[in-house]
Formats: structure tokens, sequence, C-alpha cells
């Protein structure tokens, strides 16, 4: 019997007994925990805390828990003449509450028999896969609460005479940019994305200029850049970058390695190859994390493992916590030239969005799972009616 | 605390419960009164039917009937106005931060159930007994009257072949019979 064979026994002889499942939920537990902090992007940029419910404030406007954190008083100085007096400032510190939500694997079932016609370790696979899905979510949230945060920041300026309540929301498109019509306050676009007479959603490759473009948005802002997140295909785009950009020695290396430095003109780099959660052209900058605001765990990562009859089941779930109390702590750089802003021109009321902006948002649940094989299609080559 | 508009009677655990994305954001937006554009926030005990990209708003493709348009209000005796569609109810009261967060509502998918609904999402004007089938229809109850979808015994006029279908019967009429109502719901109705 082969290892794998063996873990697949094991894994239904220990879900027959109340000792087994213990042990089991146990093992996947700790497993789960362990790798989650070691992949998901979003635990870069906002490290998660553990809480528990000590820490955190039961909300008297609905049934859940919340943890509520202090946001820093404002003040300043002032000079004066040897008689003068300061002005007084009654200090009030703003608050604001993070909100707790669930993420779980899906709830996994398979039969004794159908197990055993298995060679690989089908159930420490899934397990495996649990935690990649579960972080998989947990970027899409978080990234879903970061983009509402440069939007929210940007809604005033959409538009020439204020905002959509005034009636006049405009999408960030490059012709709006380019007439003037929306401003930059925490996003830009790419040079070559407003060199574009079209607005729609390819991707230009991104150019030095723009990182500077993107830095300038909080380091204009007493804040500071600290570290970027694109994904993998737009950080490809730095290689293509000539030795005007990077000199003699970087382009000789380069060429060799690849750019193999976790910085970029002084600010860290996050990467990611989820493509379909943050996508292609989208770049976000970041301030620092306690800038920016919370992300929590509450209690431990939670594993579920049952066998009724024949019938295995099992899943697993974490409680989290992501808040942003500052959303003028981050910014994003589009590389194309359309617009995703949401909301609605009341004057319509139209959608400010071009068409195609569902492009450069974040996939739907439902479609992460897709698969690149096609097998099930029954195209794997060599095969009998392959010719 | 937000008043509970739909009180479990029967054990939630058999129930399938599902997570789905609002249409329209407004809906789970605690504060809106509702704008041409923006449909007012939901109620717990509403029920709710997907669209065509599997999001759920207050009417959905109901055959016959008139695109639901936020701000307007909606007659319950209208033609095609009650569910020839399957309709699901809201389990989340109003302003919930796990809601609001990821941005999905909770509603009971598949499964039968009791539970007591309030004066909040229910037709005031009818006189409920026991026995009674309830559709979904707009409601004609409350401020927010014509504007909510929730059980009611109004079940309008119909066209086409799709008739309303009954989705729950009364079990126990409290007080007057009028703002407290027990419904057996059964999910799927079809």
């Amino acid at each position: 019997m082969s290892v794998s064979e063996q873990f697949n026994e094991l894994f239904f002889d220990k879900a027959a007994s109340a000792e087994g499942r213990d042990k089991l939920a146990e093992y996947g537990g700790s497993y789960i925990r362990d790798k989650l902090r070691e992949v998901s992007f979003l635990r870069k940029i906002l490290p998660f805390q553990p809480v528990t419910k000590r820490e955190c404030q039961r909300s008297v406007n609905h049934d859940t828990l919340v943890r509520i954190r202090d946001i820093e008083p404002n003040s300043r100085a002032m000079a004066l003449t040897f008689r003068g007096r300061p002005t007084a400032r009654y200090i009030r510190g703003a608050r604001y509450e993070i909100p707790f939500f669930t993420i779980a694997s899906e709830k996994f079932e398979k039969t004794e028999q159908e197990l055993l016609a298995y060679e690989m370790p089908i159930t420490k696979i899934i397990e495996d896969n649990s935690v990649k899905d579960i972080q998989e979510i947990e970027d899409r949230e978080g990234l879903r609460h970061f983009e509402s945060a440069v939007q929210a920041m940007q809604e005033g300026v959409n538009g020439v005479s204020g905002n959509r309540l005034s009636g006049d929301l405009k999408g960030f498109n490059s012709s709006n940019l380019r007439a003037g019509d929306v401003e930059s306050i925490r996003v830009t676009k790419g040079e070559g994305a407003l060199a574009r007479t079209t607005d729609d959603f390819i991707v230009e490759p991104i150019q030095r200029n723009d990182f500077i473009d993107l830095f300038n948005l909080l380091d204009g802002s007493r804040l500071r850049l600290e570290r970027m997140l694109l994904t993998e295909p737009d950080w490809n785009d730095v290689c293509r970058w000539t030795v005007d950009d990077f000199g003699d020695k970087l382009q000789s290396e380069t060429t060799v390695d690849g750019y193999k430095y976790g910085q970029l003109i002084g600010r860290k780099v996050v990467r990611t190859i989820k493509t379909n959660i943050l996508r292609r052209g989208c770049i976000y900058g970041f301030a620092p994390p306690d800038f920016i605001g919370d992300a929590y765990v509450l209690n431990e990562t939670k594993f579920y493992i049952d066998k009724v009859m024949n019938l295995m089941t099992w899943a697993s779930w974490e409680d989290i916590g992501i808040g942003v109390g500052n959303i003028a702590a981050m910014c994003k750089l589009e590389l194309f030239s359309g617009s995703v802003t949401p909301g609605f021109d009341l004057a319509g009321p139209a959608p400010v969005t071009d068409p195609g902006y569902a492009a450069k948002l974040p996939v739907a649940e439902d479609d992460l799972d897709e698969v690149n094989n096609r097998a099930d299609e029954g195209l794997t080559f060599p095969q009998v009616n392959s010719f | 605390m937000a008043k509970v508009n739909m009180n479990m009677v029967t054990e939630v655990q058999p129930i399938q419960r599902r997570d789905f994305e609002p249409e329209t954001l407004g809906l789970i937006n605690p504060h809106n009164v509702g704008t041409a554009a923006d449909p007012i926030y939901l109620l717990d005990g509403e029920f709710l039917t997907f669209n065509n990209e599997y999001k759920l708003n207050r009417e959905g493709p109901n055959p016959g009937s008139p695109a639901a348009v936020g701000g307007a209000l909606l007659d319950p005796t209208g033609a095609d106005t009650a569910a020839k569609v399957p309709c699901y109810p809201l389990w989340a009261e109003r302003g919930r931060w796990d809601v609001q967060a990821i941005r999905k509502m909770p509603v009971l998918f598949i499964g039968p159930f009791e539970a007591d609904f309030s004066e909040d999402v229910l037709a005031a004007g009818d006189v409920f007994a026991v026995g009674d089938k309830l559709y979904v229809n707009w409601l004609s109850n409350g401020t927010d009257r014509n504007r909510r979808r929730g059980l009611t015994k109004v079940m309008g006029t119909n066209s086409g072949a799709d008739l309303a279908i009954p989705h729950a019967v009364v079990t126990r009429v409290h007080s007057s019979g009028l703002y407290k109502v027990r419904a057996l719901v059964v999910q799927p109705s079809l």
C-alpha cells in the first residue's frame, strides 16, 4: 500500500471515532493556520493580529462582535508673540468599528467506497487546497476594501461641480482626466493609458514615470507610500524597461536574472499571481499598516470533520475582520484608459463605468474555481481519440 | 439592537442557508431611504429573488411583471406583481456588519421552516386566518409601503401562463391577526 493510500485509509479510520476526529481536526487546524500567514498577499500589506472575544465589543446594533479602535487625534502648533496665547482645542479622537465575518472552505463530502479508488491522498490535497482557497477569499475581500477606499476618496473630485450628490458624477477615464473633468486624488492613470484615444481596458505596459505618479499621490499628502501591490505580469513589464531606465548594471542583471530585488525605486513590492483577484493593470500603493487600519483573526482557524455511515464530511473556516480606518492611506495606478468608477450620474441616471469594466474588478467567487486542465472534456494527450 | 422581523420557531440547522450578493449595494445600506436608482434597505423577512447575474433583488425576473424600480410605489393588486418564481427570505437583521463587510446576504434557501413574521414584513391590509396561503408581493404596510416585498394574501391578477405561487401557509395568528403571523414557509416554492 502506498503512503497516499495509507493516508486515505487513516483519514477514514480516524474519522470513525470521536477521538480520531479530534486528532484530525487538531491536525487540520494547526496546518491551515500556519500556511495562511505565509501565502496571503493581504497579510503582507495589513498584517493580521489574533484577537479574542475579550478584546472585542458586542455591537448594540446587531447580534455580532466588533472591535473598536481609536484613530489618532489631530493637533497643531503655532508661533506666538511674547504677549499672545495659543488657540484652544477641545480634544477629540475619532474611532471606528471593525466588523467580523467568516471565510469557509466548501463543505467536502466523499463516500468511503469512492475514496478507495484514489491513489493520491485526495483528502490531504483538498486540505492543502482549502488553505489556498481561504487565502484567496481573504485577499479578494481585502482588495475590495481597498478599492472601495480609493474610490470613496475619488468620489468628491470625479465631476466638474462636485460629486454624484450634485448629479454630476463622472467616470475616472482618460478622456475625462485629459479634459480636466476629473482629478487624481487617490487614483491615477499610466502614461500609456492616458495617451489612448478610446476609453477601454487594454493594459499598457508600466513606465518608470507611472510609479512616480503613484508615489506622489501619497507622498504629497503627509503620508509615505511604503509598498506596492501588483500582478506578476505587470511586474514582468518592468523588465521591458530599457538601459535609459535601468542603467548599464541593472540592464545586464535583468537580462540574465530578471529583476530580482524586493524593492523598486525605494519602495517594497508585493507581487501576486492571482490575476483573477488583482487584475492586470491595477497597481495599489500603501502607507505603512499603522496608517491604514486593522486586520484580525478571531480565535483559531476551525476544522470540522464528521462521518455518518459511509459518508465523510469536512470543512474548515476562520473568522476575520478587516477595517480601513484611514481611507486616504492607499492609492491606485490604472494602466488602462477606461473607468471603473462605481455609482451613477444622477442626471441620467446612468452608470459612469465604461463598457467592459468588469474585466478590471475581482472575478465573482463562483468563478474562482476555474481549472486550466481540460481532462474532464477528454483533452489529455496522447489518447486514443487524438487522431 | 435592530428589530427582528422574522423570528425562527423551528430549527435552523436542517435548512440550507446560502449567501448571495445584492443586485445593488443600496439594499444592504441600513441608512438608504431609497431613490429611483437605489432601492430602500432590506429588512429580515423580506423575500428576494435572483436576477440574471445570480444576485438577489426584490423582484427579479418575475414573468410578465414590469421591472422593479427602487423609488417607485408598486401596487400589489396590479397585474403580475405577486411572485411567480421562488423567493427566499432574508435572514439578517438590518445593519449587520458582516453583511456590509463582504456585501453578501444570507437567505434561507432550501427547506421548510416555521417563523413569526412581524408587521413590517407583512401586508397590514390582510386579515389573516390559520390556513391562509401567503404570496410574495409588494406590501401595503408601514411608512415603506409598496416598496418592500413580503408575505401577503394579495395575489393580484395574473397574465400569461404563469400563476403566482404560494410561498407559505399561516399556522398561527397572534393578537388581532393584522400584525404578527406565524407561517410555515416551504423553500423553494414551485
